[in-house]
């Protein structure tokens, strides 16, 4: 028997560290999901890192259109920021070409959810540097992906089921607690939310989710 | 890729009947192994753009041209 629920394999960090997940992942789950600005918890994840400014514009002119849009459009960008792939899709999937790595793909999620689990190992496979994705309301996820080895993508997705699967539980005793009434898109947002930045304090990524509206880098 | 909306299903699936349900994770690496493996039938050359739908950023057609 472990000494204590978080010494037990499930609970340990990647780098064997015991973490608190049920306070941090309660935590994220419950705070900043709905205010205004970046609600990275700190953690700096240095979006389109790399890329020039009139590069940065592309992208955020991209994504400024996109997210009005019914259907799902994406885009690569090389790690100079150059376009190298465009395309569309339906209104909740869109197909990626093979790219080179270290590409940065964005696209937008016309019904408003963050990155699906699929977005994320797929892109981690694909060896992407960062993953955006934009909604109608303006906000903009940042996924950049640290370490695109097998073996870390497979501890990844073993650290996913395992939060998808924590964060529910959690989720499960703050409605009860407070008598909450959320649907299924606010806790599916608040939950993945709290998966991501806690994939983030284990250094699988780094993740920012921004809410600053429509927005481009001219005039800011 | 697809986006939330299955997930989305299987949230409101577990809000009703209160049980967690593991996310299927087959369908994710069937595709991830296919792209790897090239066998993506998605590859679009840039040229299938939809330049009247989809407003290139200023410069971005130099650019590209170049």
């Amino acid at each position: 028997m472990p000494d204590s629920p978080f010494s037990s394999p499930d609970f340990l960090g990647r780098d064997h560290h015991a973490v608190e997940y049920s306070e941090e992942l309660a935590k994220a789950l419950t705070e900043g999901v709905s205010s205004d600005g970046n609600d990275s918890a700190g953690i700096d994840p240095e979006p389109l890192k790399d890329f020039s400014a009139d590069a940065s514009e592309s992208v955020l002119h991209f994504e400024n259109w996109a997210s009005d849009q019914r259907n799902e459009h994406g885009r690569l960008f090389d790690s100079t920021g150059r376009e190298v792939w465009r395309g569309a899709g339906e209104n909740n999937r869109i197909s990626v070409p093979n790219a080179q790595p270290f590409c940065t793909f964005t696209h937008n999620h016309p019904n408003g959810t963050p990155p699906s689990f699929e977005d994320v190992i797929a892109g981690a496979v694909a060896q992407q540097r960062e993953l955006r994705v934009v909604t109608p309301s303006g906000v903009a996820y940042s996924i950049r992906f640290e370490d695109r080895t097998y073996g870390a993508i497979g501890a990844m997705v073993s650290r996913i089921k395992f939060l998808d699967s924590a964060s529910w539980a959690v989720a499960e005793e703050w409605i009860r607690s407070t008598g909450r009434t959320i649907d299924e898109k606010e806790r599916m947002c608040r939950r993945f939310h709290a998966i991501f930045l806690q994939l983030s304090r284990e250094g699988f990524m780094s993740y920012s989710r921004s809410n600053a509206g429509r927005r481009t880098n001219a005039g800011t | 890729m697809l986006d939330g909306e299955q997930t989305l299903e299987r949230e409101k699936r577990m809000m009703e009947s209160g049980q967690f349900e593991p996310y299927d994770f087959t369908e994710v690496h069937r595709t991830a192994k296919a792209d790897e493996q090239g066998n993506s039938k998605s590859q679009e050359p840039l040229s299938s753009a939809k330049p009247e739908d989809e407003p290139m950023a200023e410069g971005l057609e130099q650019q590209q041209s170049a």
